[in-house]
């Protein structure tokens, strides 16, 4: 049975001028990527666009790609993670302050606990909705970490950050969650 | 123990560096606080890696290669100037060489090359006397000529190639 090309011996064919072994390291991950996106931005035809055109900067850049400094996934997700944090940035930039509050149901502290809205919602969506709540630097640590399974190395280099910076982003998002979550009481933490 | 001793164990474990810690444990046992913070941090990170993500709606793979930069490929219209050119320049560079050989201008040349070729090799030591002066010597030196000139004209028409592009692009484009 033959094995499959490594992503080493995909990115050789793409620079030799084969564009079709760049659509194979597009099916291979284009999940991560996208689930990426998707925890950064919860939007789905935002995060679509943001895979797609992260896929496309690392096109354009591939040849400044090395595996000494990353692994090529690690790589990638840096790229989708900084175009999908641009993207939020740009989407913040346009919609008014109310409709940010409206839209991502932000509450501010002194409203009614989480679960009270939790309640009727699955755990998905109170998750997706905690998520976006969360400062941008805190959101990429703990889906990096717990989301997309990469060591803090990994984190902090997509982060571009020192990994204690990473595990503190990681360890305060965490318990910013667990209050939007509802499982943690406000004054436990204060 | 200390409090915030507990919860940097705490974050330890939820970030895979420690299986468990039996101070830990001990600290738990008797702070409530301790307790409900830990089990409330790992409710979370349940509920994070139990949650699910929609799929994209859209053909990823598709959508990038669509918007991939096209490469560099000579359009029709490039690819026929190209050959069309190059044919001239060398059917231009083997009438040349034919003319010129029909007409003894190498000879004449080739005496002229020789007599610059003498002034710089006597700096070396050399002497190309014995190239010029023979009939060999003279069809070598016609050769080289004809090869000196197909070289420039080679050479004139790439630039002049190069220069042409922008206007065959947009001439294609339209």
């Amino acid at each position: 049975m033959r094995s499959e090309p490594t992503d080493a011996m995909l990115i050789h064919l793409v620079l030799s001028g084969d564009r079709q072994s760049f659509a194979r390291l597009v099916e291979r991950h284009r999940r991560k990527v996208f689930s990426a996106a998707m925890q950064t931005l919860g939007d789905r035809e935002l995060a679509e666009d943001v895979t797609q055109e992260a896929f496309v900067k690392a096109y354009r850049s591939l040849e400044a790609y090395s595996p000494t400094i990353a692994r090529f996934e690690t790589w990638l997700l840096t790229i989708a993670a900084r175009t999908a944090v641009d993207a939020q940035r740009r989407r913040r930039r346009t919609e008014s302050l109310e409709h940010i509050t409206e839209a991502q149901g932000f509450d501010p502290p002194s409203q009614a606990r989480p679960e009270a809205s939790s309640e009727a919602e699955s755990v998905s969506e109170a998750v997706h909705r905690a998520l976006r709540r969360l400062p941008e630097r805190q959101r990429l640590a703990v889906t990096l970490k717990h989301l997309q399974e990469l060591p803090f190395t990994e984190v902090a280099r997509i982060m571009g950050c020192s990994v204690n910076s990473a595990k503190v982003h990681a360890h305060r998002g965490r318990v910013q969650l667990a209050k939007y979550l509802g499982h943690i009481r406000e004054e436990l933490t204060a | 123990m200390r409090c915030a001793e507990a919860e940097r164990l705490m974050n330890a474990i939820l970030d895979g560096d420690l299986a468990n810690s039996p101070r830990l444990d001990a600290h738990l046992d008797a702070c409530s606080g301790c307790r409900e913070l830990y089990s409330a941090l790992r409710q979370t990170v349940a509920d994070l890696t139990s949650a699910s993500w929609p799929e994209p709606a859209t053909d990823i793979v598709a959508g990038v290669m669509g918007r991939l930069p096209r490469p560099d490929i000579p359009s029709t219209t490039q690819r026929v100037a190209q050959v069309l050119l190059g044919s001239v320049l060398t059917a231009a560079a083997v009438a040349v060489g034919l003319v010129g050989w029909r007409l003894g201008l190498p000879g004449a040349v080739a005496s002229s090359i020789v007599g610059c070729a003498q002034e710089l090799a006597a700096g070396f030591g050399g002497s190309l006397d014995a190239a010029g002066s023979t009939p060999g010597g003279r069809i070598l030196l016609t050769w080289a000529l004809s090869g000196v000139l197909s070289a420039a004209l080679v050479v004139v028409g790439s630039v002049a190639r190069l220069l042409a592009r922008p206007v065959l692009a947009e001439k294609e484009a339209q």
